[in-house]
This record gives structure tokens, sequence and C-alpha cells, in this order.
């Protein structure tokens, strides 16, 4: 059963990652119906797997389901894509503080490699897929046992890369390679002492200029709630 | 293989703001199994919820697809659907993602509320006064949580927030509601009505650091008794 639970699970995953890339590439506009029938045979699959991507794609609010069942693709935004971030980062937060403190001494330095690979890579060249710094990221995560943590983190995982690499442009990889510097230390040491207030001077610093930087270059109001800019009086 | 764009982009001039039926199916089972009417164990027939709801199939099974993914029930692979039995362990790590997405809203949404929401926050506090126990009726009813957390929430106006929280919200209603007795409610009191003034204050980290108590503290405690049940230890 368990086997079977953990197939269900990938199939859902990549269900849900091909209509999401649909989404956000453009080939599903927005407001256009998402019809069962259609999604079979485009996917190949069966209903049941279909439905439960969409309901976490519902959540992630990049559909939407109205009355009588329809469901409809609806508009990311940068704006969408700051929230999903704040929310992501939020839970990212948590799931490293587990991992920091069960971190084996053994993968430091691969935390070491991907940290240098940062310095030397300017984000605009990334390739598509998991970035390095997803990679460094995930290099923590994966110590947290919080199942529960870890499935909330992976729905907004698939939106966040696609977002790093439609905006990775506005990256800069500089306070980034300094933060991580100070992350491997945190693991070698498991010390989580202020990680938390750290983790919050930095996504209110580089992580918040950058979300900053692509909403207004978008033409949208900018983004107060995210990262705890206080509006102004 | 291309996805079919053959038909034309439909309108959709359907957008009156009615809930889906299977919201309506959705609520009602997840009601009965957060209050423990429909027991661990118990079979979800999605054929005779059907008939008995006057619904159809699809209605029904959408609703209880969804109870799957917020873990109150549970399917072996064309056998059945059965209520999951209360899980501690999950219910602690559900607890875990809620405090940090908790905290997240009330650091971030107290320099937005509006003076509107700090006096509905202040109503609510009101209640707060040293009970002898919490109010269980308004954790099964989501009371406690519209009344507190949302309001944060809305200040915030972030929907993946809220969409991943509600997903959350109804293990921790089950576990938090049938266990309510064992919550030390003088201690659960007193580290909301904190919350709730430093928030009123627009003291943002204050508010904060007082909901980590309440998680660190009172939490804490229910926490600790809830590992002393005998049918809530081992699986």
């Amino acid at each position: 059963m368990t086997e079977d639970t953990a197939a269900r699970t990938l199939l859902r995953e990549r269900i849900y990652g091909q209509i999401l890339r649909a989404i956000l590439d453009g080939t599903l506009e927005p407001g256009l119906r998402l019809r069962d029938d259609e999604l079979i045979s485009w996917l190949d699959t069966s209903r049941a797997p279909i439905r439960e991507a969409l309901a976490q794609l519902a959540e992630l609010g990049v559909v939407e389901m109205s009355p009588n069942r329809f469901t409809k693709v609806a508009q990311v935004s940068p704006l969408l894509y700051a929230q999903s971030a704040a929310v992501w980062a939020t839970l990212v937060t948590r799931a490293m503080h587990w991992g920091i403190l069960a971190f084996p001494a053994d993968e430091l330095a691969t935390l070491e490699s991907l940290n240098a690979e940062l310095d030397e890579v300017d984000p605009a060249d990334f390739p598509p897929g998991p970035t390095v710094i997803d990679r460094f990221v995930g290099q923590i995560v994966k110590h947290c046992s919080n199942v529960v943590l870890l499935d909330s983190i992976r729905i907004h995982n698939a939106l966040l890369q696609l977002g790093v690499n439609s905006y990775k442009g506005f990256m800069k990889s500089e306070p980034i390679h300094a933060y991580f510097t100070e992350l491997i230390r945190r693991c070698r040491d498991h010390d989580v002492t202020g990680f938390e207030a750290g983790m919050r001077v930095f996504l209110a610093g580089p992580m918040h200029d950058f979300v900053e930087e692509m909403t207004v270059y978008y033409g949208y109001e900018k983004y107060e709630g995210s990262y705890g800019a206080r509006p102004a009086e | 293989m291309p996805v079919p764009r053959n038909k034309p982009l439909e309108a959709d001039t359907t957008v009156p703001a009615r809930r889906l039926l299977t919201d309506d199916v959705f609520d009602r089972l997840s009601d009965e199994i957060v209050r423990g009417f429909l027991a661990p164990g118990e079979r979800i027939r999605d054929q005779d919820l059907a008939a008995r709801l006057g619904l159809s199939r699809a209605t029904v099974r959408t609703a209880i697809l969804r109870l799957t993914d917020v873990g109150l029930v549970e399917t072996v692979p064309n056998l059945y659907t059965r209520v999951t039995p209360i899980d501690v362990e999950r219910y602690l790590q559900t607890q875990d993602t809620v405090r940090a997405l908790h905290v997240f809203a009330v650091r971030y949404g107290t320099p937005l509320l509006t003076a509107e929401q700090i006096g509905a926050l202040r109503d609510w506090a009101v209640h707060l006064d040293a009970r002898d126990e919490v109010d269980r009726e308004a954790i099964f009813n989501g009371s406690t949580v519209r009344n507190f957390l949302t309001v944060f929430q809305e200040a915030m106006r972030n929907r993946p927030l809220d969409r991943t929280m509600s997903r959350l919200q109804p293990h921790l209603q089950r576990v938090m509601g049938q266990y309510s007795h064992l919550m030390p409610a003088r201690q659960v009191d007193a580290a909301l009505r904190a919350v709730v003034e430093a928030a009123a204050a627009f003291e943002a980290d204050a508010a904060a650091e007082a909901l980590t108590a309440f998680y660190d503290g009172p939490l804490a405690v229910f926490h600790q008794r809830l590992a002393e049940q005998p049918e809530l230890v081992g699986e």
C-alpha cells in the first residue's frame, strides 16, 4: 500500500507540474475552462489524479473552481507570485529550522560546493529547472522530518521555481551567497539561535528588493503584505 | 501532445456568488468528522451519500477527494474510503506548520489592521476572561479561528496563505475540539489576550512574540497532556 501511495503521489506531482507549466507559459490562457475530458486525453491519465492536481492548483490560486464544477485558469500575476513566495519562505524557514538541527556533518561539503557554484554564476544565466539556490535550500530542508510541512512547501515550490525562471534577471547573487555562508555555519553547529530573526532580515532585504522590483516593473502596486514593509502613513 | 484548443475561449457568464454543492457536502462531512459524530474507521460510501443527499456521485466524490486532501478520510484504492484515526503525530506536524504561518500572519498583518478590525479583535478578547474551560463549540464551528486568526489574514489579503491555512485547519479543529478539556484555559486566555493587546497597539513584533509564547506555553502544555492519553498512544 505504501508503494501504491508513493506511485500515486508521483503521478499527481507530474500532472500538477504539467498543468502548472502550461498555465505559466501561457499555453493555457487565463479564463480558459479546463475540461476533465480534454485534460484526460492530454495528460493520458484518469480523472481522479487530475481532480487532485486541480485541487492543489486551486490552493495555489492558479486555477479557480466555480459553480457547476467548472474549473478555469486564473490570472497569474507577479503579485500572486510574491504572495506565494512569502508563504513559501515562511514554511521553508520552519523546515530549515528543523533541517539545521538535524544536519549531518558529512553533507557540509555539498553545501560548500553549491555555494561556490552560486558565487560563479549570474542568476540571469540560471538554466531552467531547480536553481542552485533551490538545491542549496533543498539540501537543508530534506533533513526536516515534518511531512505535513514539506507537503505544504511542495505545493508552492513549482510556482516559485517557474517564477524565479521568469524573473531571475532581477536577482542578485552576492547577498544570497553571503547569507548561505552563514547558514553553512549554522548547519555545522546545529545552531538555530536567532535563525528565524536572521531569516526575516534577509527576506526583508534582498528578497524583498527582488519581489518589489519585479512587481513595480510589471506595473503592479508595491506589494506591502509580504515581508513587513509598513504602508506609508 | 498539444493541449486541445480547437474550441473558442468561452467567457464565463455563470458567476453568481453561490457556493458549490460539493462545498456543502465537504463542510457537512468535515463537521461530522471533526466533532467525532463520524468515528475513526467508519466507512464513507459515495453511492449511499449521493442517494441520501439527492446529489450526483461526482459531486460527492469531489468532496471526498478534498476530505482526503485535508487528512480526514483515507482511501484504500478499489476497496473503501474511511474516516482516518486521530493521528497525534500528524496533528503535531500540522500544528507546527500552522504555527509558522500564524506567527507570519500576525507579524505582517498587524501593521495593516484597520480600526474596525482592531475593534472586532478587542470585542472578541473581552470573552477571554480567565475561563475555566475553553469554548469547545467555538473550536468546532470555527469561530475561534474566524474571530482571531482570520482577522490578521484578511488584513494581509494573501490568498495562497488563506488557502494553505484552510486546508490545514480541519485536522487541528478535530483534535483541539475533541480534547479541549485538556487545555489550560486560563493560560490560553491570558496568552491570546496578550496577542490582541499588542496588535491593537500596532506592535507587530510584540504581537508575534506573544503568539510564539502561546505556542511554547499553554499549547505545549496541551500537547504534553495529549501525549498522556492512553487511547492516543501508539498507532
